[in-house]
């Protein structure tokens, strides 16, 4: 069915996304919106509408962003607010910048107890790049524990915003929801643009769908498109005819138009994931447009080797990371071997969440068995010859004679926690090599503890030392800090005098002993018993600092052959064969996946 | 001309169980027996119908269980019901399995009419402590009695099977069981390593700490003291865990390592005619109950192998003989230079010194190799 009411004038628009740092409650005061604006009724409506990954809404995150069209009308005018939620956790700020290029205005929500948070502040400050009108609203105003008036002193102490109009109210009681909506209409500038000029649209975002293809979210600029429209990717010149466009209401619904000043989708039977490209710019071929500023690249911050447990699915691999890319565009891969692991990709990522995201999307949305390698961060590598080299796969580290130093990423790390649980938690951080900042008493039942951390340490096992340690209530948060010069060395893991290259580790000079030893002792639980003795070593630049071995095996059982029952036989050969399936060459050496697995999830 | 073919004939009753026994094998009344021994009478019957015409039977096996736990006169029945039904070459080899203490000397003498010419015994060891540990119930001088009353019938082709890791079982238990059936004279032994089967007595047991196994090492020691001894005192092994004087290797064992064919009768016994592997039902009771109520064998399963398979078992069984894989025949029979095919592997074990390859191209497991010969295969195969 077509909707013939999308005509709309630009003064009736209002493109708005909703900002606020991870779990202030955005996500629920996206739902309020949409209920009182009657975009869903309140009965039908799930929890976190907006959070249409079943990742999403199990973890209680946004990840992708996700636009939304509501009508509302005030002094009986009516008004099309077009709503673009975004995610609140750090690794995520580049889906954030893309949706505020597609708005003119934000909504910084802020926790009425918590006050600014870090990744407050982090999205402040990409809405004021973008040029957005920034409308702050307290939440949780119902918590016991809410301090409306000094959250309010503290959003224009902090961050220099005008909160005398401020409205507080609780998402999840629906306390002065409308209030907000009404700010938006009369705060929030309305899109600028000329449904008679030609066709240019931003794409900020893309998705696959199994029927009609790859999918592009765009906000129009300028000009109008409609099925049959001829269009043109100014990026990668590619050309399409249009299909369907429509909104989302919050499910995608067909329009007629999209025009000047509006946010919906366009579908265009683009069957290549690599023909959108997240940034560009859409023009109607024949007419066309200036390129819109479109999205500096986000450098990752985490990287991991993706290899599929049975090597038979590399294909599958490449195929699903190429569609995860269409919607995260932040994700980059490029082809890896690994002489244990076969065929894969060595991927950088925003951040360890992302990663886990990316992982788990694989193995749930793609059904993929994959192994992923030991988390790493990028170094910088300063050599003898004066050339600095960013190293993120051990692999690929120079030899230490022509290393003249290394420098390490290190992060800024923000740890929350009850007060009993301080010393534990300091106690890791030391252990992590972590530098004392400061300590903060931010309520009585609420210490904030500032650390300067290696992020190698970080991506290693610190997230679960810090819950363990705090019986689950400590919280984590970081931004990048820059790099530090560090003595790393390589650590290489020798199977039967093999390097097993998916083991290798780059770490601290200190930590080396420890790790190599663990990794060792490790492996020899469970490398089973092969034909011949497997000796484990733990070496730097060829120095054994631990070994194990595994001695050969001795014997299978002579069993007699009743009766000529080869069956007897039979089934144990293919029991074996079944047990061999899951090996893998580490070298000379054969190893269960699972047991691979283990060694990589060591801690 | 009748191609060859080998009989198996199943006897399911033994007068006691041991306790690590896994087999279909029971103890039952006479009743029983007797219901058991005329359905095997049908059976031979219903197969000699279809299988006389092309074959010519070269070997018998009779086996259990225990065939000697039969009541007198079961085992002639049945042996008439073979020559009435079939071919049989007249030199055929015919053996029939002996508890030491469970054949009588007029039982043997049945047998000899029967037309036995070969005695496998299982004595397992000589220690009757182990032995009575295991629930075995005879001695060793009731063995030596009935090797005695065998070769008053001039048959000297005997076998005794010789058991290593029984719980308790000692290197010196092993050196003396093979020193005695060497003084014996016996020209077959057949050794196999005592494996802890689901469900056994013996699993019980060793889980409940009532007995402990020989280490992996104590057995080692064993199967290659074994060889060793056996080897010195002129005895062959021509096959993974059969040793023989020359002249004595058993030929119906040979037809399983060779794929040649073999007909099954009775209870859960297998057969593999003209590339169709195929097994009885293994409970006694519905044995008997199908062949009297329809008339036909009880098969439970039947499989056409396939030629992978087949491959399979071709490197699989030829692996177990003495004479190990023929490359030649291999790449004759299915198209495949193995030495290529399965390059790094066999590279692998050369260097490893599991097997090596003989001057007439035979790939063959070396004593070292022996003990590992699962892996061996799953290598090759």
């Amino acid at each position: 069915m077509k909707n013939k009411n999308s005509k709309t004038k630009l003064e009736h628009i209002r493109n708005f996304s909703i900002i606020a740092h991870i779990d202030h409650g955005k996500s629920t005061l996206a739902d309020r919106l949409m209920e009182i604006t009657g975009t869903v009724a309140k009965r039908d409506s799930k929890d976190q509408l907006l959070d249409s990954m079943e990742l999403e809404r199990e973890r209680g995150i946004t990840i992708k962003l996700t636009p939304v069209t509501m009508k509302y009308t005030k002094d009986g005018k009516d008004y099309v607010l077009n709503l673009i939620d975004t995610p609140g956790h750090v690794d995520f700020t580049y889906e954030v910048s893309r949706s505020l290029a597609a708005c003119e205005g934000a909504v910084l929500v802020v926790d009425a107890s918590q006050g600014v948070e870090a990744q407050t502040l982090a999205n402040v400050y990409l809405a004021l790049e973008n040029d957005l009108f920034i409308l702050p609203v307290i939440n949780k105003i119902d918590l016991p524990s809410a301090r409306p008036d000094e959250v309010k002193e503290e959003v224009e102490d902090v961050i220099g915003l005008d909160t005398s109009y401020a409205p507080l109210v609780s998402a999840k009681m629906g306390i002065n929801i409308d209030q907000i909506l009404d700010l938006v209409v009369d705060k929030v500038p309305c899109p600028e643009g000329d449904k008679n000029e030609p066709l240019q649209a931003l794409i900020f975002d893309s998705y696959y769908d199994n029927y009609k293809g790859a999918i592009c979210l765009v906000r129009i600029v300028n000009g109008s498109v409609k099925t049959g429209t001829k269009i043109k990717m100014l990026q990668t010149g590619k050309v399409f005819d249009v299909v369907e466009v429509g909104v989302f209401t919050p499910k995608p619904t067909e329009r007629e138009e999209l025009s000047a000043g509006e946010v919906g989708y366009i579908a265009a039977s683009i069957k290549t994931v690599s023909d959108i490209s997240v940034g560009d710019t859409i023009a109607e071929v024949g007419k066309e447009c200036e390129k819109l500023d479109g999205y500096k690249q986000v450098m990752p911050v985490v990287y991991s080797g993706i290899f599929p447990v049975d090597g038979s699915k590399y294909n599958l691999l490449k195929d699903a990371l190429e569609k995860l890319k269409l919607s995260d565009a932040s994700l980059l891969y490029s082809p890896e071997t690994s002489s244990a692991l076969g065929y894969g990709f060595r991927c950088g990522f925003l951040g360890l969440l992302h990663m886990e995201i990316v992982t788990e999307r694989l193995e749930r949305e793609f059904n993929l068995d994959i192994i992923t390698t030991a988390p790493s961060v990028s170094y910088n590598v300063y050599k003898t010859n004066g050339e600095m080299i960013e190293v993120s796969n051990p692999s690929f580290l120079p030899p230490v004679q022509s290393i003249d130093r290394i420098e390490e990423p290190i992060i800024n790390a923000s740890i929350y926690t009850p007060p009993e649980y301080v010393g534990a938690i300091m106690e890791i951080a030391q252990n992590k090599r972590g530098e004392f900042i400061d300590m903060q008493y931010l309520e009585e039942r609420r210490v904030k503890l500032s650390y300067v951390l290696p992020l190698s340490e970080i991506v290693y096992d610190f997230f679960d030392k810090l819950k363990s340690a705090s019986h689950g209530y400590a919280s984590f948060d970081y931004e990048m800090a820059g790099y530090s010069p560090s003595n790393m060395v390589k650590l290489d893991i020798l199977l039967n005098g093999d390097v097993c290259d998916a083991l290798s580790l780059i770490v601290h000079r200190d930590k080396a002993y420890e790790r190599g030893r663990g990794i060792t002792e490790k492996l020899k639980e469970v490398v089973p018993r092969q034909l011949f003795e497997i000796p484990i070593q733990a070496t730097i630049g060829g120095k054994v600092i631990a070994r194990e071995t595994v001695r050969a095996m001795r014997k299978d059982v002579i069993a007699k052959c009743y009766g000529g029952d080869i069956s007897r036989k039979r089934k144990l050969l293919e029991k074996q064969k079944e047990g061999k399936k899951k090996m893998r060459m580490l070298g000379s050496v054969e190893l269960p996946s699972e047991a691979f697995m283990s060694i990589l999830k060591l801690d | 001309m009748k191609k060859p073919l080998s009989l198996y004939i199943h006897l399911p009753f033994c007068n006691s169980k041991c306790n690590y026994c896994s087999f279909v094998s029971e103890v039952r009344d006479e009743k029983c027996k007797q219901r058991y021994v005329k359905a095997l009478v049908r059976e031979i019957q219903i197969q000699g119908a279809k299988y006389n015409k092309h074959f010519e039977i070269r070997t018998v096996f009779i086996g259990g269980g225990t065939p000697s736990s039969l009541p007198l006169g079961g085992i002639r029945e049945i042996m008439s019901a073979v020559y009435k039904n079939f071919s049989v070459k007249a030199d055929s080899e015919i053996t029939i399995e002996l508890n030491p203490n469970s054949a009588s000397a007029e039982k043997i003498h049945e047998y000899v009419l029967a037309g036995v010419n070969r005695f496998s015994i299982g004595l397992q060891c000589t220690n009757g402590k182990v032995l009575s540990k295991m629930g075995r119930t005879h001695t060793s001088a009731d063995f030596d009695k009935t090797i005695e009353t065998i070769r008053e019938y001039g048959i000297s082709n005997i076998n005794a099977d010789v058991m290593l890791g029984f719980p308790g079982q000692t290197l010196a238990d092993v050196k003396a069981t093979l020193e005695h059936l060497i003084a014996l004279k016996l020209p077959h032994i057949s050794s196999y390593m005592l494996s802890v089967e689901e469900g056994t007595k013996l699993e019980t047991m060793i889980d409940k700490g009532v007995l402990y196994l020989p280490t992996e090492k104590q057995v080692v020691n064993m199967y290659n003291t074994t060889v060793s001894v056996l080897e010195k005192n002129g005895y062959e092994r021509y096959e993974l865990s059969n040793f023989a004087r020359p002249g004595f290797a058993s030929k119906h064992n040979n037809v399983y390592w060779n794929r040649t064919d073999y007909l099954g009768v009775g209870v859960s016994s297998h057969s593999y005619v003209a590339g169709v592997r195929f097994a009885n039902t293994s409970k006694i009771d519905d044995y008997i109950k199908i062949v009297e109520t329809q008339d036909k064998p009880p098969v439970s399963h039947a499989k056409k192998i396939t030629v992978s398979e087949k491959r399979e078992e071709a490197i699989m069984l030829s692996l177990r003989t003495m004479n190990g894989l023929s490359v030649d025949e291999f790449q004759k029979e299915f198209g495949e230079n193995i030495l290529s095919t399965k390059n790094d592997a066999l590279k692998k074990l050369i260097k490893l010194g599991l097997v090596i390859i003989d001057k007439n191209n035979n790939i063959k497991v070396t004593d070292k190799g022996y003990l590992v010969l699962n892996r061996i295969i799953l290598e090759l195969a």
